[in-house]
């Protein structure tokens, strides 16, 4: 891949997801999401993979969209929305398992990602939330997912609040599954959780997911198309644009 | 004689008791079609207020009776289509409902604890899921364990497979209620007796409410996850695992 910002790697029947701009900590641009979609039409294609292993490289997995391109072409906003809408869509309806591991922060588009994938592993420390409505932006294009993994009452509270909650808080709540003490710890334990799932049955795993997807909505493009219209839908707003404007300039 | 199934009911509370300890209350297909002669007793008994669910010996239920019938499409297949059918009408009986879980509740064992209103269960317990890693697929029990702890926890907990202790089992939602193993039966009285005083058209209403509110009327998808369940266990991979479990035995 060109840019490298995803890598992925195959190893024992497992695929592993690789976001990779440490230096923006793992901000999804344009080119990110091109290169992840690809990643992820290879691992679906792949019979002989059976698990997939999602997670950012330096110090966080990922901080939610590249805003600073988003400044300079404010029509930007609204095709992030609909690429993230796809993503989320494309962890969950890929074949395989999905096992995320996050350590550092999942914020905005970075935990909508996280409340796509299966299985969760994560660090107390770990920061997650949607503080985004002080942008002008609507994180609404997350609901589906959000709500299925903390239920009705948690999401709306981490959806309007605006707030970042701990690992310890989300793995509470539901978003996360398994708690490490450290992010050190977080990709050695969600390895050895791949390593568990290649140990059942590929078959079994293949049909169980997509009964799960089928019963709870997963595979219901309208659940996720009308949120998705309503972020997208005010994401070029003379308020996004002013207020995304004021807040790059403020940044320390 | 020995009966599959006891029932019995005392100032208003039904107990339904599996009776098949040797086999720590699997699940054959006699022991299903038992199960649901009782549950159809008490829908028609109007002096029931609670149901009592539990099992005889060591363990509430250790699961689906595999070795029986493993090679056996058809009877698997009937098998599957016999607990789907007795998990909703636990699910629909006008009363609520209390299992007792002391041991073991797996797989659609596990199934029988979390489609009951309330579970009381002990921190040794070994409750949870190990289908995947039998090359089986839970589709009969997703649907009411989603409706349990919700869609996302059900799915780690299912994909994952294994089973978990009875204290995690009560921290993850599977279980409503926790007690020492000495006090289980004491805490499960003391809960059935608590809900015979209510009333008894306002608990029916509300318990109605609740299943039609999350879809526990539905049949479609509880008719379709029997077959589906059946055609992963007829494949050769899940025949060849079950085969290497059951030669280690």
């Amino acid at each position: 891949m060109p840019n490298d910002l995803v890598q992925l790697g195959f190893e024992d029947s497992i695929a592993t997801i690789v976001l990779n701009d440490p230096k923006r900590r793992n901000a999804m641009s344009i080119v990110m999401f091109d290169e992840l979609d690809e990643a992820l039409r290879n691992v679906a294609a792949r019979s002989d993979i059976h698990v997939s292993l999602l997670h950012g490289n330096g110090k966080a997995f990922c901080s939610g969209f590249e805003l600073g391109a988003a400044v300079d072409d404010p029509t930007l906003m609204k095709q992030y929305i609909d690429r993230l809408s796809a993503t989320i869509r494309s962890l969950r309806r890929l074949p395989q398992v999905v096992v995320a591991a996050v350590h550092g922060a999942a914020i905005a588009g970075g935990c909508a990602m996280v409340s796509a994938c299966d299985i969760v592993i994560a660090s107390a420390t770990a920061k997650f939330g949607y503080p985004v409505h002080k942008l002008g932006v609507s994180p609404a294009v997350n609901i589906p997912t959000l709500q299925q993994a903390m239920g009705p009452g948690a999401a709306r509270s981490l959806l309007m609040g605006g707030e970042l909650i701990d690992g310890t808080t989300a793995h509470r709540q539901g978003l996360v599954h398994h708690l490490t003490n450290d992010d050190e710890a977080v990709l050695v334990k969600a390895i050895s959780m791949c390593q568990r799932l290649t140990e059942q049955s590929p078959q079994a795993l293949r049909v169980t997911k997509r009964w799960l997807n089928e019963l709870d909505g997963s595979l219901d493009d309208d659940l996720f198309d009308g949120p998705r219209d309503g972020s997208a839908e005010i994401a070029d707003s003379d308020e996004a644009v002013s207020r995304l404007r004021d807040f790059w300039s403020k940044r320390g | 004689m020995c009966e599959l199934v006891h029932n019995s009911v005392l100032d208003g509370i039904a107990t339904v008791t599996m009776n098949r300890p040797q086999k720590r209350n699997a699940l054959s297909i006699e022991l299903i079609e038992a199960l649901e002669q009782a549950i159809e007793s008490i829908e028609r008994d109007d002096s029931v207020r609670v149901l009592i669910l539990s099992g005889e010996g060591e363990a509430f239920c250790a699961g689906m009776d595999l070795q029986g019938v493993m090679a056996d499409a058809d009877g698997m297949r009937r098998m599957l289509r016999g607990l789907s059918r007795v998990l909703r009408r636990i699910r629909r009986l006008p009363m609520p409902t209390i299992a007792k879980v002391q041991g073991a509740a797996v797989g659609g064992g596990c199934g029988l604890m979390v489609v009951t209103d309330f579970a009381i269960t002990h921190p040794e317990a070994k409750v949870g899921y190990p289908e995947v890693s039998l090359g089986l697929c839970p589709a009969v029990v997703a649907p009411w364990l989603i409706r349990k702890i919700g869609p996302g926890r059900a799915r780690a907990m299912l994909l994952a497979g294994g089973t978990i202790s009875g204290q995690e089992g009560y921290e993850r939602g599977l279980a409503t209620h926790l007690a020492d193993r000495d006090h289980l039966e004491a805490e499960v009285v003391k809960l059935a007796r608590s809900l015979t005083e209510a009333g008894v058209l306002a608990s029916r209403t509300t318990k109605t409410w609740l299943n039609e509110l999350d879809g526990s009327l539905e049949d479609a998808a509880l008719d379709r996850a029997a077959d589906l369940s059946a055609d992963v266990i007829a494949s050769a991979e899940a025949q060849a695992r079950l085969r290497a479990l059951f030669g280690r035995e």
